[in-house]
């Protein structure tokens, strides 16, 4: 098949987000397929000033043809929507100038898409919530396979996007509860859908002791890998894992991987690493005792699905709805609500090595069931097919 | 033994022994704190971070802010001749670097109060919590 990816932003040195799933999903079709990317020439997600050079390239053996952005966003005007918006409320016209006063406005792509449709078999749009996406989808609804990565904000209740649902052929979900969500907003059942996520290049081995050794950590940790910012709930877990500390005579420190936004408190027990390449970040996973994930809003963790294919068990927040359910079909992490129950579920997975042992290998069995590549890959095939099907 | 756990079982273990030494469950504590806060009229959703209209980079001042005008085709023609005017500009007042320092002390009160914000939930909970064990501890004690 002859597939057109459709992405915000797209490059090897973006990491994480839509932008690294639609990368890794490219990469992983085109052993089987044709593939191009169709992308902005952004890098910053917040401007999207031009970084890169427009035209066709190569980015990891892909083909890729960028567009320019023709407006950068204006900081002062798109807050001033935002808040009139979602706030106050609005009509189809005021959510179509905030969506193309978020951007990346590069009306090139879909131009490029609607004279060259004929060109692909199917088109992946990545993340519903940008212009290049809702445009993409309006210029080619019958050959579009949508990955939304929503996430419950007020931004999916829009009404533009509540219609722009029942567009693609088919929707590949990241989650059950992205699905639930989408659906409870725009009832969109009769396009095919299936949760698929994404896979994760695991290591062909790990080596714990080399961890421990290189940055001196011989007690048991608990580990966090992610932005270190109090959106992601860290605040919140520095205060918890404190506590946990003043309240216990066991050694336990609490690793952390990844760069910080936000002022970190200055604790022995707690252990800033900054960021780590992917080989390290593995070794820590195979060290520690548990990861712990206390962000309330993810559509979908990849690092948790990593220390699952690992072997460790999960603590994650129950606010966040993915997590939760995630470790609840999983039957491979705990979660908390409050210190009361974060300190409980320390106390089991700390001090019951059964438990835990068995959290983790029913986490490794739920990755290999739902997230290796190959039944990722079986999953798009799937889509695509219905795609095609479709449009025929 | 895999087929033996069932997280959700755990959990209610946990809630049920937690509650039991609380004298209440999670959804009477956190009614008990909302009570507390209801004077508060515009007191933070308890657990409910990020604080979503402020956070990101989209809320504050730019340098950018200072050249931008909002006006349609006027402000295009304005915003021309202010690029062609902002080096003799900055010649004589570098406005962009205090605008630069704005920013800074937006961003960083921003997160402080969001902390704040933090801090007042958690402890209103931890406050109902506590008031509601110590009722339990009474009445027992009765």
């Amino acid at each position: 098949m002859r597939l057109g990816f459709v992405v915000q932003r797209y490059g090897l040195e973006i990491g994480g987000g839509a932008e690294l799933h639609c990368r890794w999903v490219a990469e992983h079709l085109a052993k089987y397929h044709r593939v191009e990317v169709l992308t902005t020439c952004a890098y910053d997600y917040i401007t999207w000033a031009n970084h890169y050079p427009p035209g066709p390239t190569q980015v990891g053996g892909v083909p890729v043809r960028r567009f320019r952005t023709w407006l950068q966003r204006h900081p002062v005007r798109f807050g001033r929507l935002s808040q009139r918006l979602f706030e106050d409320g609005g009509d189809r016209g005021l959510e179509l100038r905030w969506l193309r006063s978020e951007g990346p406005f590069a009306p090139g792509l879909t131009r490029y898409l609607k004279r060259h449709r004929s060109d692909y078999d199917a088109v992946i749009l990545f993340s519903y919530r940008y212009y290049t996406t809702y445009h993409a989808l309006h210029a080619c609804p019958e050959r579009a396979l949508l990955v939304p990565t929503a996430e419950p904000d007020p931004v999916v209740r829009l009404g533009i996007f509540r219609e722009a649902f029942h567009r693609p052929r088919a929707i590949a979900y990241n989650s059950v509860e992205e699905r639930e969500l989408i659906q409870a907003e725009s009832g969109n059942h009769e396009v095919a859908g299936e949760v698929v996520g994404v896979g994760t290049e695991l290591p062909q081995q790990t080596d714990a002791q080399r961890f421990r050794q290189r940055y001196e950590l011989l007690d048991p940790f608990l580990l966090y890998v992610g932005r270190i910012d109090q959106n992601k709930g860290c605040a919140t877990l520095f205060e918890y894992f404190l506590r946990y500390r003043e309240g216990s005579r066991r050694p336990l420190k609490l690793a952390l991987i990844g760069k910080a936004v936000m002022a970190l408190p200055r604790h022995p027990d707690i252990l800033p690493l900054g960021f780590l390449g992917e080989q390290d970040k593995f070794d820590a996973l195979a060290a520690c005792e548990l990861l712990v994930m206390p962000s309330p809003l993810e559509s979908l963790s990849m690092v948790t699905l990593e220390a699952w294919a690992l072997g460790k068990p999960a603590l994650v927040n129950a606010d966040c709805p993915v997590l939760k359910g995630q470790s609840i079909r999983s039957n491979a992490g705990l979660f908390y609500r409050n210190y009361d129950e974060f300190a409980a579920c320390c106390d089991r997975l700390l001090t019951q090595p059964d438990l835990s042992r068995t959290l983790g290998q029913n986490g490794r069995r739920y990755f290999h069931d739902h997230y290796r590549w190959e039944v990722i890959e079986a999953k798009y095939e799937r889509l695509l097919q219905a795609v095609q099907s479709g449009a025929a | 033994m895999a087929e033996l756990i069932n997280v959700l079982e755990i959990m209610r273990e946990i809630r049920a022994e937690i509650a039991r030494r609380r004298g209440a469950d999670e959804e009477q504590i956190l009614e008990y704190a909302r009570l507390k806060l209801r004077a508060w009229s515009s007191a933070p959703p308890l657990r409910a971070w990020p604080a979503p209209q402020r956070s990101g980079a989209d809320w504050n001042v730019s340098e950018e802010t200072l050249w931008r005008s909002t006006r349609g085709g006027l402000g295009n023609l304005l915003m021309w001749v202010r690029r062609l005017t902002r080096p003799l500009v900055k010649l004589f007042a570098n406005l962009e670097a205090l605008v630069h320092r704005q920013r800074a002390i937006n961003a960083e009160q921003d997160q402080r109060l969001t902390r704040l914000e933090e801090l007042a939930s958690n402890l209103a909970v931890e406050l109902a919590r506590l008031q509601l064990e110590l009722q339990a501890r009474a009445r027992e004690e009765k």
